[in-house]
């Protein structure tokens, strides 16, 4: 990819690292464009820490390369790279006080002392700590030793910044905040962001990509809009968004609709582009995210109509989510937005459900069974 | 050639989460040479004496039994590790008997200052060298020193005793040694023990001395173990004092040892050596055994 | 029932302060003699006089021999630290195969006899044509504290945060400089401690020094027990409270630069203490 050479900051090639036999990263190929900020979402131990530390150059692939700018740096360790990480428990150096940490990546650089001063400062302005050069590390709050961790590693203008789950130690709300905070400091430096999360709503927050990881694989790499309208696979559709999974059997394909039976009920679901025609007889995974399941009124407009029962709601504010039992045979779980004076159905109540072709998404099996062995 | 450097850089730098070989090898290079030569290459070249022949003085190379067949077999011998291990025994028992209460009384002190205290003190000894405390013991123990100047006076005795060059005064200047060895893995388990066990104890009508036998001796069995193992080793191994205030008639293995390396018979000391080793171990090993063995029983008592 | 424990406390106070009596009693007596008239050492002295003191300046042996101590204990501290040091950054940051074995081996001197370890050193130093002097004590003394090192530099070594070096190693410092700005620095309490402890116990060493030094490079402890298996005069007693007051002011210092720095007490379990009282 020779005309990668501007766009592209930062790539890796079919890169593979194991560890003691289990493979954590398993033939990753991903591309990162510069300027972009990009997440990997996936369970704990899917390897996206381990994809996250051969980007960095902490960790080395068994194979495969990875290239920075262009360039093949596979084998030059993290100190040879000018790329920054910002890690898990921050790491912020015990033993000197906020200005030296911040200042530790130019000092080792041997950039001049008033050069260094100046930095640090412009540093301690873009994360908003003006006069906290003096203070140790350990008088520091959470979000405070967040921002001395970002400006440490911003310092040396890295053309990428790696964050390893930083927020996951801070409390709901002053992690909303960082998240709004770090995505400010990117648009101001104006770097590549790659950030590591198990969060899907803080992926889809603040990606313009992101990548979804499994069992060390990259299951589907793409922005967020399309991994929640067009999943992958079923894990990646349950990772992302709540949606019900039912094993339906696929009956027949007419022009773009394909036929399935579902616990007894024949759904039409439109055919997905760019996938394989369905065989007769299959098994597969159909997706129905909660809010395309249309209740009462909405759903008589609907292609695939049948009836339930409400066993469940639960009130959510803006919005109400529902468990429907059909006819004893499997269950929905459906959410509708929710106004005041806006119909609000009870335990028990019958009522007409739906949903449309479009709504309804065939998935590929998901190729979990391989992927949890390995890790 | 960039690559090159990053080759050679890499040899000394984290490779696949590990250090590489050459990185180790040479952070281990001095550690090694310094061990393997001066410790273990010392060792093997005194043990190798243990099978040389001892004649008039003289050594003569051989592949020969004969000091291990004399050192198990001589009685000679025996009332020599008889003399060790009672001399051991001995300083053990006291030391336990005197810094039980020491410990006891500073784990139970309220106030940090006094704790402090009697902490230094306790501790300040080890500060002081064997051969300076020794010469303190003569100084007490002589005919006419300290304490039988205080004897003659409270009129425990006319004539003084004589308790230099003697067991009792090696007994005596040895448990002054390492009564802090045995005061600190006490003071440790002691402050460890929950107050609150001995509260609760009390609540259900446990008196003060049945308090203390069912609830804080017994927990602290692992530190008694501890200073136990440790001072009876070092008295085992204790060569400054025994051979200062025995004046050379109080015989110990390592007093023996000194004196067969100074007239050569180095097969003789090499043998005496590793005896003393293997017991140190073993000793070691036994009591925390036996510790283990005593807790176990005793868990094992209270809840049937 | 409240008098008859307070009764027993008393007790126990008298016992403990008997005890304290006991540890101290050799040390008070060494200072009394040191000033006492008269070349017997009995008790009570005839008089107290500090003409003793003014006679050390002639006994120059005992001056020599304390340079010597210092040089040699030095000498084989530093030693132990830098060997024990790069071993524990070795063994404990990245245990390999057989690492365990080797950390048994490297600690094993703590259990070995030290005049056995005395005699071995005689023999080996003699082959290497080193016996006598004051290198091949350094090298001897060495082996024997190399475990204290290894073993409280390497407890604070496996506390510290390995994220601290990849973060320095990501910022761009190669392995020397984070092993120098990240690493040491952190460690540079428990060398302190280490290195003291292992000081004040080479110092005082006796089983070693004595059969390996010849005349003209005793230390300290030696130059005291030859002179007191000849004589019996307060000379040792005066050169015993010197070493006592040197002993005395190397535990303030060392307790004085510990307690200037923050973070010691956990160190040392002082933390448990100031949680007690």
């Amino acid at each position: 990819m020779s005309d990668g050479q501007g766009a592209i900051a930062i790539e890796t090639r079919h890169a593979v690292k194991r560890y003691a036999g289990n493979t954590a990263v398993d033939q990753v190929s991903l591309q990162v464009k510069r300027g972009e900020f990009v997440s990997l979402l996936g369970p704990s131990g899917c390897g996206k820490t381990t994809l996250l530390r051969l980007l960095g150059g902490l960790e080395q692939p068994d194979e495969g390369t990875v290239l920075l700018s262009g360039k093949d740096v596979s084998g030059i360790p993290a100190y040879g790279r000018n790329s920054n990480m910002i890690f898990q428990q921050l790491a912020l150096f015990p033993h000197m006080d906020v200005y030296n940490n911040i200042a530790y990546g130019l000092k080792v650089r041997k950039v001049a002392k008033e050069e260094i001063k100046r930095r640090v400062h412009e540093m301690l302005e873009l994360v908003q700590l003006g006069d906290y050069s003096r203070r140790s590390v350990s008088q520091l709050s959470g979000g405070q030793a967040q921002r001395v961790a970002i400006a440490r590693a911003l310092i040396n203008k890295p053309e990428v910044l790696l964050l390893d789950e930083p927020l996951s130690a801070l409390d709901m709300q002053l992690r909303l905040d960082m998240q709004r905070e770090l995505k400010r400091i990117q648009r101001d430096f104006g770097g590549t962001f790659i950030f590591v999360t198990h969060d899907q709503s803080e992926a889809m927050n603040m990606s313009d990509r992101i990548g979804v990881m499994r069992g060390g694989k990259l299951l589907q790499y793409a922005a967020p809009d399309e991994i929640y309208e067009r999943p992958a696979d079923s894990f990646v559709a349950k990772f992302i968004g709540d949606t019900n999974l039912l094993q339906v059997k696929v009956l027949g394909t007419e022009q773009d609709l394909v036929s399935v039976d579902c616990f007894g009920s024949m759904f039409q679901i439109r055919q997905s582009k760019g996938l394989a025609p369905f065989q007769a007889g299959s098994l597969r995974p159909l997706s129905i995210r909660y809010e395309y399941v249309r209740l009462g009124e909405a759903a008589s407009r609907s292609a695939n109509r049948f009836e339930g029962r409400v066993i469940e709601s639960v009130y959510g504010g803006a919005s109400i989510r529902y468990t429907i039992d059909i006819g004893g045979r499997f269950q929905l779980q459906a959410s509708a937005l929710y106004q005041r004076g806006d119909i609000r159905y009870n335990v028990g109540d019958m009522l007409h459900i739906g949903f449309n072709p479009e709504d309804g998404l065939l998935l590929n099996d998901d190729s979990s069974g391989k992927g949890e062995a390995a890790l | 050639m960039m690559r090159t450097t990053s080759r050679i850089v890499g040899l000394f730098t984290y490779g696949n989460g590990n250090r590489p070989w050459a990185a180790q090898l040479l952070l281990l290079l001095p550690a090694i040479a310094l061990m393997g030569v001066v410790y273990l290459g010392g060792l093997l070249i005194f043990g190798r004496y243990s099978f040389d022949l001892y004649n008039n003085g003289s050594l003569v190379r051989d592949w020969n039994g004969q000091a291990y067949r004399a050192f198990l077999t001589d009685p000679y011998y025996w009332t020599l590790i008889g003399t060790t291990f009672r001399v051991a025994a001995k300083v053990t028992f006291w030391s336990l008997l005197l810094a039980y209460p020491l410990a006891y009384c500073m784990a139970g002190l309220r106030r940090p200052g006094l704790k402090q205290t009697l902490l230094l003190l306790t501790f300040l000894p080890l500060l002081v060298s064997a051969v300076v405390r020794s010469y303190g013991w003569q100084l007490l123990l002589s005919r006419q020193g300290f304490m039988n100047w205080l004897f003659i006076h409270l009129g425990v005795t006319d004539s003084g005793f004589d308790m230099m060059y003697n067991e009792t005064g090696v007994v005596i200047a040895l448990v002054h040694i390492f009564l802090p060895f045995m005061v600190f893995p006490l003071l440790n388990v002691l402050s460890q023990s929950d107050n609150q066990l001995k509260a609760a104890a009390h609540d259900l009508g446990a008196g003060k001395w049945r308090t203390f036998f069912t609830i804080t001796f017994p927990l602290s069995a692992r530190g008694i173990a501890s200073g136990v193992q440790i001072v009876f080793t070092l008295c085992l191994t204790a060569f400054t004092t025994p051979q200062l205030i025995g004046g050379g008639r109080v015989m110990t293995l390592p007093v023996f040892i000194y004196q067969r390396t100074l007239d050569t018979n180095w097969p003789m000391a090499a043998v005496a050596s590793l005896f003393l080793f293997v017991s140190s171990i073993a000793v070691s090993l036994i009591v925390n055994k036996g510790a283990d063995w005593l807790m176990f029983r005793r868990t094992r008592q209270g809840r049937i | 029932m409240p008098k008859k424990t307070a009764d027993f406390k008393w007790l126990l106070y008298v016992c403990a302060g008997a005890v304290g009596l006991y540890l101290l009693l050799p040390l008070l007596m060494i200072i009394l003699t040191s000033i006492s008239m008269g070349t017997a050492t009995k008790f009570p002295p005839e008089g107290l006089t500090l003409e003793w003191y003014g006679k050390l300046a002639d006994q120059k042996q005992f001056l020599q021999a304390f340079l010597n101590s210092i040089a040699a204990s030095a000498g084989a501290v530093a030693l132990a630290l830098v060997a024990g040091t790069l071993a524990a950054l070795a063994i404990i940051q990245y245990p390999f195969r057989g690492s365990g074995v080797l950390r048994a081996f490297f600690m094993s001197p703590m259990v070995m006899p030290k005049i056995t370890l005395g005699v071995a050193y005689l023999i080996l130093f003699s082959k290497m044509h080193i016996a006598g002097g004051l290198f091949a004590l350094i090298l001897g003394e060495a082996v024997i504290v190399f475990p204290f090192v290894l073993s409280i530099v390497g407890s604070a070594m496996a506390n510290l945060n390995a994220a601290h070096r990849e973060a320095a190693a990501d910022l761009g410092a190669g392995p020397l400089r984070i092993f120098f700005t990240i690493t040491l620095p952190q460690l540079r309490l428990s060398l302190l401690l280490a290195g003291s402890i292992a000081f004040v116990f080479t110092f005082d060493q006796v089983e070693t020094a004595l059969l390996i030094l010849r005349q003209g490079s005793y230390t300290l402890p030696i130059q005291l027990f030859l002179y007191m298996e000849k004589w019996q005069d307060p000379t040792v007693a005066v050169v015993s409270v010197v070493l006592i007051a040197f002993a005395l002011t190397l535990f303030w210092a060392i307790k004085l630069v510990i307690r200037s720095a923050p973070g010691i007490e956990n160190l040392l379990g002082g933390g448990q203490d100031e949680r007690r009282s």
